[in-house]
């Protein structure tokens, strides 16, 4: 089964988006085409690293 | 991977300047916001007995009215834009936890927000049916990642050798597992679906109680 279609092109907003459960929900949202916009704490070292990780491009 | 289109914003979920701010941002920048998945939190240990006034401000302004917050600044958003080809205006995405519904002593101020967003999510479900936007969380059970895994299982491993044992599928939760539950609840696979908590935990809500 195609899960997930209709994902393409949509615009979706993630609190938390460099933890774990939010860094694998927005990966593979992205992965099936969404336009995905993570947000998080990101003054801590680890979410720093986090986001570097996920190779995002920060604004 | 379509990691081009995608950004990061500096917000801290507790903060509904910021919060508002980024939605505001957000929609203007793309025309469009399809969902916001509140999924930020924190989770002091301790129970009623340990935990201080502060403790409880803090949990519940990050956890619980964060995730309020953050759904009226993408209600009003999904308001003011017409519903997509599938007739869905926007979806309202909060994560919760299986401790929402079962009470797990030791992290008391997580778990009361935990069933507070569950019955937002239920509140913003019905009020929103008629706008055709839909609310939905998801519950994940014990994970070796996370809030679980940082709080609780670095402070005390001998944890989660014993959590395991409660889990009916053996095996701790991934985030991954958590990640494809809520790319279901984004998908045109769950139009249908509103008001709903989806437990993802292996089956260990039908056993022990941790």
């Amino acid at each position: 089964m195609d899960i997930a279609r209709g994902l393409k092109d949509k615009v979706i907003f993630i609190t938390g988006g460099c933890g774990d459960i939010g860094g694998a929900t927005a990966a593979k949202l992205a992965e099936l085409g969404a336009r995905v916009v993570i947000s998080d704490l990101l003054d801590e070292q680890a979410g720093q690293a986090r986001a570097r990780e996920l190779g995002a491009a920060a604004y | 991977m379509n990691w081009a289109l995608r950004r990061i914003r500096k917000v801290d979920q507790g903060n509904p300047g910021q919060v508002q701010d980024s939605i505001a941002a957000v929609a203007k920048e793309f025309k469009r916001l399809d969902a916001v998945i509140g999924n930020a939190g924190i989770g002091p240990g301790g129970s009623v007995i340990d935990l201080t006034e502060r403790d409880w401000l803090d949990v519940l302004r990050v956890n619980l009215i964060g995730c309020a917050m953050l759904a009226k600044a993408g209600l009003k958003a999904m308001l003011a834009q017409e519903p997509d080809a599938e007739m869905i205006r926007g979806r309202i995405l909060f994560t919760s936890s299986w401790v929402g519904d079962f009470p797990s002593p030791g992290a008391d101020a997580y778990c009361v927000s935990k069933a507070g967003i569950n019955h937002l999510t239920r509140l913003i479900a019905q009020k929103h049916a008629p706008d055709h936007i839909l609310a939905n969380a998801v519950a994940p059970g014990i994970l070796d990642a996370g809030l679980t895994s940082k709080a609780a299982f670095q402070r005390d491993p001998e944890l989660r050798k014993k959590f395991q044992s409660y889990i009916p599928l053996g095996e701790y939760g991934t985030a991954g597992q958590i990640a494809d539950a809520f790319v279901f609840l984004c998908s045109r696979e769950s139009n249908y679906l509103t008001g709903h908590i989806m437990v993802v935990d292996g089956g260990c809500t039908l056993t022990k109680r941790v």
